[in-house]
């Protein structure tokens, strides 16, 4: 792993309200593990996982096995590390955007977060997936399936209920997110404008994250 | 502003300031410097309580925008990092950098083989640095690494020599925590009477003993003053220091050690020589020559060769009634003195004088070689009254091994303050500071309501003579690191023959704000009388034995004449003249005043 011998280097960052479970998602993700104690993050930290990624074209077929090298970085949700954590957003091509489903608060600060990932982030609308994790605390739900998905939809983002203590869903939320990169970046690459409001292969419309509609965030500035 | 402020880490819209406190009484507001309990379950009370008071004071300073970009935030926020976290991160961030590294090893490897360039550009990520690079100057990692680097910046001097066996991590710590300490240290040293000066040694890391520390010329003289000072030590509460230090300044007050006729609060000056050998007689009102004599001798603090005082300094004050609180918000400085060496490490000290004692004293963070530095430092006092206050803000240079530099000081009389104005102004630096004993009034204040109440004024034919109430609140009194007061007031209607006419409130102990709320009242006196009399009011210092007095105030026409009799003790000042007229032209209301103490009232004969 520590050599140079994978294709891309692709780096995301979870981020999300303290306690949400940002760290053991991560390492649920990289290491098939949960420890249930809770260890508050010190300002920033990353965990790395190598993955091969075969991407699904328009057509149908399955493209060459694609060795990704992933940088995951852990923010820390606690207020006293923002403006350190929020320097690290710029450096991320994607965003794990977690809120805790036993945890309205958590939930209500998603809007919060992708307006800080706004203006933060590398570019205006960057590729974000939203998950709502604990589903595994079912007795203990405060956020409907229903309204956490229409929040989604609202952005154009998709959304998973995940749980790191299971890893139900884990990789699934993640292998997404991988996959929003690559075709970005393909698309980036390939020079074809995309026009808005073109639904795109995994599902959802190139209308950018925020509410309002700008019709140049919708192109990628390469 | 905050969306919602009720939840748990509730995320405030782009954090402007990261404020410093300092003086909250209450131990839950020194969250902000607590160190990150790595292991702790809790997540959101303690810091949404940050957020709440940090917007809560955003909103009252009116939004008050600094202007800082992202890194400016950054270096204010990580100010409140321990070291231990900033390690952590430093570590993080090494990590990076090795992935970093194998990485460009990679991209070199790859510009050779892959002829491609937009293959190139997708393999390499320059799709995405490029994209970017549009829009931030610096990487994230970059900014944070710098940022922390700064933050631990070691010092010159090889301190492994002096501290042995420790880690480097710790001599970092060592020596950013020591300087504080260090330079107050120093500073006792130097002013003990300009004596041998004893060459100032780094302090290691270890509470040392009360006598190792005693450097005292006069070995047996110290042992008393030593042992007389174990008594008075001040037990203080709350944080005084930025960062956490309050813990070794604690360490540095208990085992300081006091000589009578020199300086004992560090860089600054001790007005009131508390010394329990000299003790003012029960009658005396006078204040002993020496004492102001020395006093102005020491008016210029520092060595030969001080810093011509040049400068600035931009902060504003707020007061809260409700919460019965100063907020006193430093800004910056501009166009410092070069303090030595061509060279400046600034930082501002604040006292709410007349208190001088470490509960009043606050620091500022030190701004390393500049003379332009940038505090944004927040400090509360609570005060339930601020009449008869004086905000002293000090400018001193510090460098390790040597004694702090007076670079200037402003007074901000809170009286005449206009607290309409929230946004901060500047202020040209003095060079002198702490109340020119020249103006004569330098040992506190007095807060009392008065009334005449005529004869029958109440009703039914009482009272049955004319009565002088006399409502004393409370008072502020001069302290020192080495002695808060135990103070009691005396009051007393002249003329008094046969000294009859004395009460005194109670003993209120150990002090700077002593809250006394005693009524005297003195009775057979009439309405006529009141151009013939002269109202007292002194303020003590209890010592052991005896009391000292620390001025007093006196309530009359200031005619000097009395009952047909050229008196000396008619000689009020021109606020205590017009309190006196307003009793007299106001029978049975109260009227309410705040003055400060003079400590040159005449003499009875």
């Amino acid at each position: 792993m520590s050599d140079g011998d994978y294709d891309y280097l692709i780096k995301f960052l979870a981020l999300g309200d303290s306690g949400v479970g940002k760290t053991s998602f991560l390492y649920q993700y990289t290491d098939g593990k949960f420890n249930s104690k809770f260890i508050t993050t010190v300002g920033i930290d990353f965990r790395e996982k190598r993955v091969v990624y075969k991407s699904s074209g328009p057509d149908g077929t399955a493209g060459r096995g694609q060795r990704i090298h992933l940088q995951l970085w852990d923010t820390a949700g606690q207020e006293r590390f923002r403006s350190l954590t929020t320097a690290f957003f710029r450096d991320a091509m994607g965003f794990l955007l977690l809120f805790d489903l036993t945890n309205e608060q958590s939930f209500l600060n998603v809007r919060n977060w992708m307006s800080q990932l706004q203006m933060h982030a590398y570019c205006e609308n960057p590729d974000i997936v939203l998950c709502g994790n604990k589903s595994d605390l079912e007795d203990q739900r405060a956020v409907s399936e229903d309204e956490a998905r229409e929040l989604a939809e609202k952005y154009g983002i998709p959304y998973f209920e995940t749980s790191a203590a299971s890893g139900d869903n884990v990789g699934k939320a993640v292998d997404v997110l991988l996959d929003l990169i690559m075709k970005r970046m393909e698309r980036c690459v390939d020079k074809s404008w995309i026009p808005d409001g073109t639904v795109r292969s995994n599902g959802h419309s190139t209308t950018d994250i925020t509410e309002s509609q700008d019709p140049e965030k919708g192109k990628c500035a390469c | 502003m905050l969306e919602s402020s009720g939840g748990k880490d509730s995320l405030c819209s782009d954090p402007v300031l990261v404020f410093k406190s300092s003086g909250w009484v209450d131990e839950e507001n020194g969250l902000i410097r607590q160190k990150a309990n790595l292991n702790s379950g809790e997540t959101g009370s303690k810091t949404r309580k940050a957020t709440d008071w940090k917007s809560k004071l955003e909103s009252k300073v009116g939004n008050f925008l600094v202007g800082c970009d992202d890194e400016c935030k950054m270096e204010v926020e990580l100010g409140e990092l321990t070291d231990e976290e900033a390690a952590v991160i430093l570590d993080v961030l090494e990590r990076d950098k090795e992935l970093q590294k194998r990485e460009e090893r990679r991209l070199c490897q790859l510009e050779k083989t892959e002829c491609d360039p937009l293959r190139l550009r997708q393999l390499s990520g320059t799709w995405f640095t490029e994209e970017r690079d549009r829009r931030h100057q610096r990487g994230g990692v970059d900014i944070v690494h710098s940022s922390i680097r700064q933050k631990r910046c070691v010092k010159d001097i090889p301190l492994t020599t002096v501290f042995e066996k420790q880690t480097d991590i710790e001599c970092k710590q060592t020596a950013e925590e020591d300087d504080y300490d260090r330079d107050e240290k120093e500073e006792e040293d130097r002013e003990k009477g300009s004596q041998t000066r004893v060459p100032p040694t780094p302090r290691p890391r270890i509470r040392t003993p009360l006598q190792l520390r005693c450097q005292c010329v006069d070995s047996n003289h110290c042992k008393d003053a030593n042992e007389k000072n174990s008594e008075n030590k001040v037990s203080t509460h709350g944080d005084v220091s930025p960062l956490g230090r309050d813990v070794e300044e604690k360490a540095e007050e208990s085992i300081s050690d006091p000589t009578p006729s020199s300086l004992q609060d560090t860089d600054s000056i001790s007005i009131l020589e508390l010394d329990p050998i000299r003790i003012g007689s029960t009658s005396s009102l006078q204040y002993n020559t020496t004492w102001n004599g020395s006093v102005t001798s020491l008016m210029s603090v520092g060595e030969i060769g001080d810093a011509v005082v040049s400068g600035r300094i931009q902060f504003s004050l707020q007061y809260h009634h409700h919460k019965e609180e100063l907020v006193v918000y430093v800004y910056r400085c501009q166009d410092l003195a070069q303090a030595r060496r061509n060279r400046t490490n600034p930082y501002v000290k604040v006292y709410l004088l007349p208190d001088m004692s470490s509960q009043s004293k606050r620091k500022t963070s030190v701004k390393k070689k500049t003379v332009n530095p940038i505090y944004n430092e927040i400090f509360t006092y609570k005060v339930a009254d601020i009449r008869g206050r004086v905000l002293s803000l000090s400018v001193w240079h510090t460098e390790a091994l040597r004694a702090n530099v007076f670079l200037g000081a402003v007074e901000a009389q809170l009286n005449q303050w206009d607290w309409d104005k929230s946004q901060p102004c500047w202020h040209s630096l003095q060079p002198r500071f702490l109340m020119d004993p020249a103006m004569g009034t330098t040992t506190g204040t007095i807060l009392l309501s008065m009334k005449f109440v005529p004869p029958g004024a109440e009703g039914s034919g009482l009272p049955p003579t004319g009565e002088l109430h006399i409502w004393l609140r409370e008072a502020a009194v001069i302290s020192s690191k080495q002695r808060v007061p135990s103070t009691f007031v005396k009051s007393c209607v002249l003329p008094d023959e046969n000294r009859s006419s004395g009460q005194r409130t109670r003993v209120v102990r150990r002090s700077a704000s002593p809250v006394f709320n005693h009524t005297m009242v003195y009775d057979g006196i009439h309405a006529s009388d009141l151009t013939h009399i002269c109202v007292e009011m002194t303020v003590w210092d209890k010592h052991a034995l005896a009391a000292h007095c620390l001025g007093g105030v006196r309530f009359s026409t200031g005619a000097g004449v009395s009952y047909d009799q050229t008196v000396l003790w008619m000689d009020s000042s021109e606020e205590e003249q017009k309190v006196w007229m307003a009793v007299m032209n106001n029978h049975n209301r109260w009227v309410e005043t705040a003055l400060p103490l003079r400590t040159e009232l005449q003499p009875y004969t």
